[in-house]
């Protein structure tokens, strides 16, 4: 594996709930995320995959074990800047997230905070628009953008301040398929740029698109490999109440019917290929 | 009864820099009893053709009668026909407000000057509608709630007012597959047992081809396809693509064995389904095209 961006050792995250009984959020989490992964972390509503996410950015530490990116330990308060500028977050409804009535105005906010001379903001800008194919809607007002459009700002703000690991906590959860398609697309080109990706998301067609799935069930982590080794137990995942790939379901379904095709199914084109070899 | 679009055009900002037609000439009857899919991308027309619908906006031409009713009119019968059309907005677990569930649930059945034991009973009843347990929970913080339940107490307020017609806008976003089948469940239970109307708008076409009786997809102001779903999902690929929306999952799958020479059937509603049309294109030997 790569230098790691982020690494948990043990991490519990724990509250207390409103009889005073201590309730486990996340519960002994050891997990490695390399430079350069992209990562998609899936779960139900509750699990804890969004308290993990949070843990990645400095939102939250951990009630015990560690967490470090880059490095840097989050629970050491001297560190919690310097890690915002490697881990920048995106979240689920793309309007709590714009702060500024113009768009190129809205990119240029974190490196302001940052304190960056001007005339890199706006090279920065200019540079974190073109990276998510925005540049013509730089002078724009961001509440005429689409979803999808306005989901790709967020992350130009992420890109502006130099992050290398861009967190997003169901970014396309309100976005129709076209926007959705717009913000994985925008994904995939800034990890082949080298960018860190990791996403939680409810959409199995996005969880298949990345290089490695972590599924996080009742406060723990339950499975952790590449896409084909995660989404063929897909018995293990319907019990978690998590749903799989339509290729994979239909899969496992056939075998249930009697088919004789291998378990390693997971997209349409194999699925297509199984059944052909049957026939 | 129905709720009727005549002649519905909808333009927002008139008069400024930022005039935009949302919806043109709009002709549409939902019948009572209809379970009704909208779909369409981001700008289509959806938001406003569902505020219309229940006379949150007023048409700039046209009008919109409910069982009859001109809704745009400032008459008694006006008010009380609008009671009848309930909804349920984009996460609607951020509009909830009171100190208790109860609290909230009763906000609307309030308003409409109910004695206070019909409200507790129309609390108790929204509450069991939507598995939250009465005793444990109407006392509670809303704010406590994981927000799978805190959009069922927001759901719940609006089953109180016993509205006739129930618009829900993306009800499941941001829900994991239980959270979806529970709160799909209920719903498809109220349709059922209450013959209540229930007009859903959503990008989850999973939702809608297993729920929906009648599809509306809109596109740039105007509804381009009215129809079955699993018509439409069958036959009108190249349209659904024009108007930027797609076919569920399940579907496109058995659309690609199609595209690969398997004469299997695609009008299905479940992954259930979907494996069963499979397997009876192979048994039938009608499969193979290579």
């Amino acid at each position: 594996m790569t230098e790691p961006m982020i690494k948990t050792d043990h991490l519990s995250h724990t509250y207390e709930d409103e009889d005073g009984k201590v309730v486990y959020a996340l519960k002994d989490i050891s997990l490695e995320i390399g430079k350069g992964e992209f990562v998609a972390i899936i779960g139900t509503n509750g699990s804890g995959k969004s308290t993990l996410a949070k843990h990645f950015n400095v939102l939250l530490t951990p009630t015990s074990g560690t967490c470090e990116v880059c490095g840097m330990r989050t629970d050491d308060p001297d560190n919690i800047w310097k890690i915002r500028q490697h881990v920048g977050m995106v979240f689920q409804n793309p309007d709590n997230q714009i702060v500024a009535a113009v768009v190129k105005e809205d990119v240029a906010f974190g490196p302001e905070n940052l304190g960056v001379p001007s005339d890199e903001i706006k090279t920065r800008v200019s540079d974190a628009l073109r990276r998510v194919n925005m540049t013509i809607y730089a002078k724009h007002g961001p509440h005429l953008l689409s979803g999808g459009q306005k989901q790709r700002v967020a992350i130009a703000g992420i890109l502006a301040m130099q992050c290398d690991c861009i967190v997003l906590d169901e970014p396309t959860a309100m976005l129709d398929p076209v926007g959705r398609k717009e913000v994985m697309d925008t994904l995939h080109q800034l990890h082949d740029e080298g960018i860190t990706i990791i996403i939680i998301t409810h959409f199995m067609e996005e969880a298949v698109q990345a290089d490695r799935v972590v599924v996080v069930d009742q406060a723990e982590l339950k499975m952790d490999g590449a896409p084909r080794d995660v989404f063929t137990h897909v018995k293990e995942l319907k019990a978690m109440g998590l749903d799989v790939p339509v290729a994979a379901e239909l899969a496992e379904r056939l075998r249930q019917k009697g088919l004789d095709l291998p378990d390693s199914i997971i997209t349409e084109e194999e699925l297509g290929d199984a059944l052909c070899q049957l026939s | 009864m129905s709720i009727k679009l005549s002649n519905v055009t909808y333009t927002y900002g008139i008069g400024t820099p930022f005039e935009k037609t949302a919806l043109y000439d709009t002709d549409v009857e939902i019948h009572e009893g209809e379970f009704v899919g909208i779909i369409g991308h981001t700008g289509s027309g959806k938001s406003t053709l569902v505020q219309i619908l229940n006379g949150l906006i007023k048409p700039t031409s046209g009008t919109v009668t409910v069982d009859g009713t001109d809704i745009g009119k400032k008459t008694k019968e006006a008010m009380a026909v609008r009671h009848k059309v309930g909804m349920v907005f984009q996460y609607p677990e951020y509009q909830l407000f009171e100190e208790t569930i109860a609290k909230d649930i009763a906000f609307g059945p309030r308003n409409f000057g109910l004695s206070e034991e019909e409200i507790t009973e129309r609390v108790k009843e929204a509450m069991d509608f939507v598995g939250l347990d009465y005793k444990t929970y109407a006392d509670r913080s809303p704010f406590r709630l994981s927000g799978g339940q805190m959009r069922r107490v927001a759901i719940a307020g609006v089953i109180a007012i016993h509205p006739s017609y129930l618009i829900l806008d993306e009800p499941s976003a941001g829900l994991d597959p239980i959270g979806r089948r529970e709160i799909f469940s209920e719903i498809q239970r109220w349709h059922q047992e209450k013959g209540i109307t229930v007009i859903l708008v959503s990008h989850n076409m999973d939702d809608i081809s297993r729920l929906a009786s009648r599809l509306l997809v809109l596109s740039h102001g105007h509804i381009v396809l009215d129809g079955e779903p699993l018509n439409i999902f069958a036959t009108q690929q190249q349209a659904l693509h024009d108007a930027g929306v797609s076919v569920p999952p399940v579907t496109g799958a058995l659309q690609y064995l199609q595209g690969r020479g398997f004469a299997v059937d695609d009008r299905v509603r479940t992954v259930e389904e979907g494996a069963q049309a499979i397997f009876d294109c192979l048994k039938g030997g009608k499969g193979h095209a290579h």
